[in-house]
């Protein structure tokens, strides 16, 4: 019981490193969230539709984020980037490495989405004389968005629990400064 | 003469290696009712699919009004119709198919409206009005706002030739559109059928049902590996079959 009333004194103690880090967290998460469904949409819409040397490319670019882990993609973010000259601050490099994680994995989903459609619905679209945007708009799209909707929050939360990779020494995360907090206070 | 509302001259269509369609000619006239039946793999469903697009062909020509049909010669060469013109082409039949093919996020009502309003360019309300009158023509104007899951598949059927014939095409394609459905909701999709008949549309039917083609048809086609292997007035078909292949064909079928 003691032992818990401490670990209260020091949760409070720390109360706005804490609640710094969570701002943090939930900032770089919903940044990162927002930029990489965007990004992903691309990319699912390149691998389900694209001629065959962009779909070659595109492959190749979500094979390697998705089987590079994302401690990785954020070092390199924060120092490989800028010795090609693209200076990006602790912040922003946690944004941009986690946005292209999450594009790959929506990538995907995306993909699985629209290839789970019956080709029955394209060919009922074609017969009645629909375009191939008409019938990706008004046919395909909506149904692969509720496919897609319940794998697309699971991949949203995951990237919530990720920032906690980002640079801590200068930007301190959520998981970084409770670590640091309590170190400072024992 | 009158003209050819279809005309197929010497129509050829692979699969790799696989040759399906042998040179098929065929002609039909307005108004016709063609059944077309044969075992399967003899190629009659692919040729309704060509006939709208939903398959390349390789070799042949496919005419509807006397305007070639996915292809045309552009300096001796044959080269596919752009994506544009082949849509507009698509919607100068309608076709129904084995599977129903409704867009399920969408009411029966809606599922109608879409061609009307995406192709015809009709406003909303219009569409409504033709939706509704043609889902009444087949039976389900009390279900226009239910969406396709909630209908049984002989009335999800319905709504899918519903959905084709509000586009007012030249000829309706039917791909056995009564084998997936049960026995006893057959009847409501084949009496739709035979109303449009009555009305003078003009059908092409693969189907299984010989009762049926032979009751519908004005004329009957029997397709065997890739050709025509027969065709002609139902009553000749059925009852004096003139090659020994149809006469096996109709004795393993369902025909009595």
């Amino acid at each position: 019981m003691n032992e818990f009333s401490a670990f209260l004194d020091q949760v409070w103690l720390a109360r706005f490193v804490i609640l710094r880090g969570l701002g943090l967290t939930v900032s770089i998460s919903l940044l990162a969230i927002a930029l990489g469904s965007v990004l992903g949409v691309l990319v699912g819409l390149a691998l389900t539709y694209g001629n065959r040397p962009l779909r070659f490319v595109v492959r190749a670019y979500t094979d390697f984020i998705r089987g590079t882990p994302v401690l990785v993609l954020v070092l390199a973010s924060f120092y490989i980037l800028s010795t090609i000259g693209i200076e990006l601050n602790a912040f922003q490099a946690g944004v941009f490495a986690l946005a292209v994680f999450c594009s790959s994995h929506v990538g995907e989903i995306v993909r699985g989405a629209l290839q789970a459609i019956p080709a029955g619905q394209t060919e009922a679209a074609k017969a009645i004389g629909l375009t191939f945007r008409q019938t990706f708009t008004s046919v395909l799209w909506p149904q692969a968005l509720r496919q897609m909707l319940p794998t697309w929050v699971n991949t949203a939360a995951e990237m919530v629990k990720r920032p906690r990779f980002c640079p801590s020494s200068a930007w301190p995360s959520f998981c970084s400064a409770r670590r640091r907090s309590s170190r400072a206070i024992s | 003469m009158t003209k050819n509302l279809l005309e197929i001259q010497a129509l050829r269509k692979r699969y790799g290696s696989v040759e399906v369609l042998k040179g098929v000619d065929c002609t039909m006239q307005q108004g016709e009712v063609i059944s077309i039946i044969g075992s399967s793999g003899s190629g009659k469903t692919t040729m309704l699919r060509c006939i709208n697009m939903l398959e390349d062909f390789q070799g042949g020509r496919i005419l509807i009004d006397g305007e070639p049909i996915g292809y045309e010669e552009r300096n001796g060469v044959r080269v596919r119709k752009s994506e544009k013109e082949i849509a507009r082409q698509r919607a100068l039949t309608g076709m129904a198919f084995q599977q129903f093919n409704l867009f399920p996020h969408m009411t029966a009502a809606s599922n109608v409206m879409l061609g009307l309003i995406k192709v015809k360019k009709m406003a909303r309300d219009e569409a409504r009005s033709v939706a509704e009158k043609w889902l009444d023509r087949v039976g389900l104007g009390q279900r226009a706002d239910h969406y396709p899951g909630q209908l049984s598949g002989g009335q999800q059927q319905r709504v899918a030739i519903a959905r084709a014939i509000a586009m007012n095409p030249r000829l309706m394609l039917f791909d056995e559109v009564t084998s997936a459905l049960d026995p006893e909701l057959v009847g409501e999709v084949l009496q739709v059928i035979k109303d449009l008949a009555a009305d003078g549309m003009s059908m092409l039917l693969v189907t299984h049902e010989m009762r049926f083609a032979f009751e519908v048809s004005s004329r009957v086609i029997f397709m065997n590996q890739g050709v025509i292997g027969e065709e002609g007035d139902p009553k000749v078909m059925f009852l004096k079959p003139q090659t020994e292949r149809l006469a096996e064909f109709l004795k393993t079928s369902s025909f009595a």
